[in-house]
C-alpha cells in the first residue's frame, strides 16, 4: 500500500516538472515574440552567406596575420605566467591544509569567488575603459580572472593531497615551510601543471572575443575584418585561430604526457 | 632514575558522545618495548596520538624527557616531535618521492626551516640514510619512487624515517595491520632489533595478541579508555585477554592462524 502510494507520489511529481518546462517554454516564446519565420527563413541565407562571403578565405595579406598570432601567444604567456604566481600564493592561503587561519581563508574565497563570477569579457570592458584600446586591459583581464580561477583549482587540488602524509611530516618536526616543500609540492605537483596549461588553452580560446571589446591579438583581427565586411580575410583569420588552438592543445598535452 | 615518558591522569573527549581517554596513567622507561593491546577503539591509537600532540588532549599531563609536551609551544613541541619518531599504519609516505627523500624527511625537525625546506641535508645524513635503508634490506630500492614499493617495503621506509630521526622514542601506530603475515614479521623484526641496538623505547600499538607477547617487553591492555592490564607477557592470561576482549573477541585472532609470526 506505502509503496504504491509512493510511486503515484512520484509519477504526480515528475507530470508536474514537465509540465512547468513546458508552460516557462511557451510563455518564453511569446514574451519574446519568437519569430519562426525569420528563424526557418534566415537558414539558407545564414548558409549563403557563410558559402559566398566567407568563401574562398581571402589568403592576400595572410603575412598580416603572423604579428596578432605572435602577439596572442605573448599575452598567453605572460597572463598565464602572472596568473599562476597570483594563483599560487592565493590558492596555497585558501586550501585547508595550508591555510595560516580559518578567517584568512574564508575571506579571500569571497574575494576569489567575486574575481571568478565577473565574466572576463566583462573585466575586459571595464579595462578598456579604464587604460583605452590596446593588449593592456586585455591582459589585465585574463590576469584579473585567471588568478580568480587558478587560486579556485590550485585550492582544490591542494585540499585533495592525502593529509595523513603531512601529518607524518608534522609528527617528524617539519616546520611549516618544510611541510610545504616536502609535502605539498610534490603531490600538488601534477594538479598545479595540469590547470596551468589548461589556463593557457583558455587565453588562447578568450582572445577571439578579447579582440571585440577592443583589447587586442588575433580578436582584433576579427573584427576590423568584419566591421570592413572583408569577409573572406575573416574566414582566413578564423581558421587560423582554430589552427593555433588546436596547436596549443596539441602541445599541452605533450607537455603533460612528459612532465607527469 | 626518571622515567622516559610519563602520562598522568590523560583523557581525551572528542564529544559529550565520545570520550577516547578515560584518565590514564603510564610511566614508560628508557629501553621499553611497549605493546599497547585492546580492540578497536578502545583509545590505543589517540593515546600515542596525544604524546606528540598529533591530538590534542582534554586534560591530563605528559612529560617527556622532562618536558610537559601538554603545554609546549611550538619550539618546544617542534623538539619534542623531532625526538620522537613515528610509524603509521598506512605508511604515510610522499609517495612521487625517492625513498631516500622520504627517509631524509626524518632528519628536517632538526634542520633550520630553511636548510630543510632547501633539502641542504649533510653528507652525514644521507650516508645515515643509505645505511639504514641497507640495514633493512632496501639497497635496491634506494632511488625508487615510494609508489613502487610493496606494502612491506613502504613501512620498512617508514621505519628507515623514524629512525633518521635518531630519536628517543618511537610510536608504532598499528604497523602491521594492513600487511600480510610475512611483511608483518620482516617489520617487528626490524622494528625490535634497531630498537634494541640504539636504546631507543618503543609504543607499539597492536592488536594481535600474539604479536605483542612475542615481541614486547611489556604489555599494557586497554579498554574503553582505561588502563586495564599491566605487566610483563608471562602475566597476561587468558582471563585478562578475554577481559580485555569482551565482546570484540574476533580481533584478537585476526591473524593468529597464520604460520609466520606465530611459529
Amino acid at each position: 500500500m506505502h509503496a504504491e502510494a509512493a510511486t503515484r507520489q512520484r509519477k504526480a511529481k515528475r507530470l508536474a516538472s514537465v509540465a512547468l518546462l513546458l508552460i516557462a517554454f511557451l510563455f518564453s516564446i511569446w514574451y519574446i515574440r519568437f519569430d519562426w519565420i525569420a528563424f526557418v527563413t534566415g537558414i539558407p541565407i545564414f548558409i549563403r552567406f557563410l558559402a559566398t562571403d566567407f568563401f574562398p578565405p581571402n589568403l592576400s595579406s595572410v603575412s598580416d596575420y603572423a604579428k596578432p598570432v605572435l602577439d596572442t601567444l605573448a599575452f598567453g604567456i605572460v597572463a598565464t605566467c602572472f596568473s599562476a604566481l597570483i594563483g599560487s600564493a592565493v590558492g596555497l592561503m585558501m586550501a585547508r591544509p595550508t591555510t595560516p587561519s580559518g578567517k584568512v581563508r574564508v575571506a579571500l574565497r569571497g574575494i576569489v569567488s567575486f574575481l571568478r563570477n565577473v565574466p572576463f569579457l566583462l573585466w575586459a570592458s571595464l579595462l578598456v575603459v579604464l587604460f583605452g584600446v590596446g593588449s593592456l586591459p586585455g591582459i589585465l583581464a585574463l590576469i584579473l580572472f585567471g588568478s580568480g580561477f587558478l587560486a579556485r583549482v590550485y585550492a582544490e587540488s591542494i585540499e585533495e593531497i592525502d593529509p595523513d602524509t603531512l601529518e607524518a611530516l608534522d609528527a617528524c618536526g617539519a616546520t611549516y615551510w618544510q611541510r610545504l616543500k616536502h609535502g605539498v609540492f610534490p603531490q600538488f605537483m601534477p594538479g598545479f601543471i595540469t590547470w596551468t596549461l589548461f589556463m593557457f588553452e583558455l587565453t588562447i580560446r578568450a582572445s577571439a572575443v578579447l579582440g571585440l571589446v577592443g583589447a587586442g591579438g588575433i580578436g582584433s583581427k576579427i573584427k576590423q575584418t568584419m566591421d570592413l565586411f572583408q569577409y573572406g580575410k575573416t574566414a582566413t583569420v578564423i581558421t587560423i585561430l582554430i589552427v593555433m588552438i588546436l596547436a596549443v592543445e596539441l602541445v599541452t598535452q605533450k607537455i603533460r604526457e612528459r612532465l607527469i | 632514575m626518571e622515567p622516559l615518558l610519563s602520562i598522568q591522569q590523560l583523557t581525551k573527549q572528542y564529544n559529550k558522545q565520545h570520550t577516547a581517554l578515560a584518565g590514564i596513567s603510564l610511566d614508560v622507561s628508557r629501553g621499553e618495548f611497549v605493546a599497547v593491546i585492546g580492540p578497536s577503539g578502545a583509545g590505543k591509537s589517540t593515546l600515542l596520538r596525544s604524546i606528540n600532540r598529533l591530538a590534542e588532549p582534554t586534560s591530563g599531563s605528559i612529560a617527556f624527557e622532562g618536558v610537559r609536551v601538554e603545554q609546549a609551544r611550538k619550539k618546544e613541541l617542534r623538539q619534542v616531535r623531532a625526538n620522537i619518531g613515528m610509524i603509521f599504519q598506512h605508511y604515510n609516505l610522499v609517495y612521487r618521492l625517492s625513498v631516500l627523500e622520504n627517509v631524509l624527511h626524518g632528519r628536517l625537525g632538526h634542520m633550520s626551516s630553511f636548510a630543510g625546506m632547501f633539502s641542504r641535508y649533510s653528507e652525514a645524513d644521507k650516508e645515515e640514510a643509505i645505511r639504514l635503508l641497507r640495514k633493512v634490506g632496501l639497497e635496491n630500492e634506494i632511488y625508487k619512487r615510494a609508489d613502487e614499493l610493496s606494502g612491506g617495503q613502504k613501512q620498512r621506509v617508514g621505519i628507515c624515517r623514524a629512525l633518521a630521526q635518531k630519536p628517543s622514542l618511537i610510536l608504532a601506530d598499528e604497523p602491521i595491520a594492513s600487511l600480510d603475515p610475512r611483511s608483518s614479521k620482516i617489520v617487528m623484526d626490524a622494528l625490535r632489533a634497531n630498537c634494541e641496538e640504539q636504546g631507543i623505547t618503543c609504543l607499539v600499538n597492536l592488536h594481535q595478541v600474539d604479536v605483542a607477547k612475542r615481541y614486547a617487553t611489556r604489555i599494557v591492555g586497554i579498554k574503553a579508555g582505561k588502563v586495564v592490564f599491566d605487566g610483563p607477557p608471562s602475566e597476561l592470561h587468558e582471563g585478562y585477554i578475554e577481559h580485555i576482549y569482551e565482546g570484540k573477541e574476533h580481533e584478537q585472532f585476526s591473524i593468529t592462524n597464520t604460520e609466520g609470526i606465530s611459529a
